[in-house]
């Protein structure tokens, strides 16, 4: 048999760039949680995933729309069945962040509602 | 006496089934009065042979069993009170836990079939395993009879029927502009199809200038993993990837168009058995790049190349190096045929045969 396996992996090896891709989405760790991207109704179900304290809502945007790394999508906002932003549930959404005690309250309450994920782009 | 192989499912074209249906015409050949027995019977396979369990007749002492193990089933506790020889043909069986997310009756029938393999450890004269991981496996768990590794029967022939013409046009004339990676296997987690799609974003990202581009074609079907690609699908829609497709179910000669237009097959499976597609790629001339985990590297022999790593940008430059670097690809080929003899028909039917007289009749060969 040749060596074929060496010399690919000693020229990979040179290149230094193992490691050096970030993949902006942790499938592994969200398997089994992920809703369909693009305007998209969570399904009640995966509700339950934001209950659990390690999953973190980080603000990306905190004037005008708000933009949260949220299971691995972009929250744009949360809307109700009119298609109306909530603007009160979306604050809350925020303010839950420093108040984690608020959460369970929060989640209570948005579980009821259509929720639309929408993906854009990284907000600075 | 009579040889019965037994099995929960027989089912059209996955490798159990085509094993068992191989091992039937096999041991025809060489004079033993055979039939195969399933709980579950594909319609398409319409043979005098093949029989629902249901209506297996009275064993005798000297019948024979072939037992196929590879998924939880009620069935497997009845082998035990069988009044006659029982052989085992340990095909694995995939952990619950890649499942636990997407279908729990899968799950269940995992986890079912890992407790019964233990149950049935002091239940067979001997057994047949697909590779040495499947034996190390039932060693662990004590079985103590002789066990011997015999690859899978591949139905090698069925490799030669026409492929797809509309696929080998669609895919395979523009071979300068655009490359082909395919992974041909079940859309299930534990072959973790979201490191093709990480491999895929990695490659897009450090690859971009390049003049020729790549597709990343994973063919399989979601039956029963339906949750598990519509996740995956979501997955490369978030990456913003246009160069991944999902076939799923497609017919044979269009697994065939793809295996013929491919440039290379992409396995970061971890849980394998066995996994026939690695074969097939070599069937095909078609460069491997595995991830090696479970029965891969020993499927793989020496030829391929074997990934040790699923760091996203190692896999994209490892594959970048088996799809361009020409001389690298024609030693991968060369290899990969050299290899593909170790699961010719011939050896490995002879081994099963060898060692099932030495089992049944104590005759060495």
């Amino acid at each position: 048999m040749s060596n074929v396996r060496k010399i690919i992996a000693e020229k990979v090896a040179s290149t230094n760039l193992s490691g050096t891709i970030a993949i902006p989405f942790d499938f592994k760790k969200l398997r089994g949680k992920i809703t369909p991207s693009g305007t998209t109704r969570i399904p009640e179900e995966n509700i339950d995933i934001i209950r659990k304290p390690d999953v973190v809502l980080v603000p990306h945007n905190p004037i005008g729309r708000v933009c949260s790394w949220f299971m691995g999508f972009f929250v744009y906002g949360i809307y109700n069945s009119q298609n109306k932003l909530n603007k009160e549930l979306t604050s809350v959404l925020l303010e839950s962040e420093r108040l984690a005690d608020e959460r369970e309250e929060l989640l209570r309450r948005i579980s009821d509602l259509d929720i639309r994920l929408m993906k854009m782009e990284t907000s600075k | 006496m009579r040889v019965v192989q037994i099995l929960v499912t027989l089912s059209f074209g996955d490798a159990v089934s085509n094993d068992c249906l191989a091992i039937h015409k096999l041991l025809e050949k060489n004079g033993y009065k055979s039939s195969i027995f399933a709980e579950n019977i594909d319609k398409r396979i319409n043979a005098s042979y093949v029989k629902k369990y249901s209506s297996l007749p009275k064993l005798k002492a000297d019948d024979v069993i072939l037992y196929h193990l590879s998924t939880g089933s009620e069935l497997n506790l009845k082998v035990k009170d069988f009044p006659c020889r029982k052989f085992l043909i340990y095909h694995n069986i995939t952990p619950s836990h890649y499942f636990a997310s997407y279908n729990g009756a899968t799950t269940k029938l995992c986890a079912m079939g890992a407790d019964e393999t233990i149950l049935l450890k002091d239940t067979f004269e001997a057994g047949f395993c697909d590779s040495q991981y499947n034996l190390d496996e039932l060693r662990k768990v004590g079985y103590t009879c002789p066990l011997v590794v015999r690859p899978i029967l591949i139905p090698f022939e069925d490799y030669k029927k026409k492929p797809s013409q509309e696929i080998v046009d669609k895919f395979g004339s523009n071979k300068d502009e655009v490359k082909n990676v395919i992974f041909v296997g079940r859309i299930a987690p534990n072959k973790c199809q979201e490191d093709i799609v990480s491999t895929a974003y990695a490659y897009n990202k450090l690859f971009s200038d390049e003049k020729c581009k790549v597709r990343f074609i994973l063919v399989g079907s979601a039956n029963g993993t339906e949750k598990y690609l519509a996740e995956l699908t979501a997955y490369a829609k978030i990456l913003e990837l246009d160069n991944v497709i999902f076939t799923n179910q497609i017919p044979f000669d269009e697994i065939l168009g793809f295996y013929k237009t491919a440039d290379c097959l992409l396995c970061m499976s971890e849980h394998e058995g066995f996994c026939v597609p690695l074969v097939e790629a070599m069937c095909f001339d078609v460069p491997i790049l595995a991830y090696s985990a479970t029965a891969v590297p020993e499927t793989m022999g020496d030829c391929g190349v074997l990934l040790e790593t699923k760091d996203p940008a190692t896999s994209a430059m490892y594959l970048h190096e088996v799809l361009f670097e020409n001389d690298l690809r024609s030693q991968i080929i060369e290899d990969e045929r050299e290899r593909l003899k170790h699961f010719s028909y011939d050896v490995v039917s002879k081994i099963f045969i060898d060692t099932l007289k030495q089992y049944i009749e104590g005759v060495e060969s």
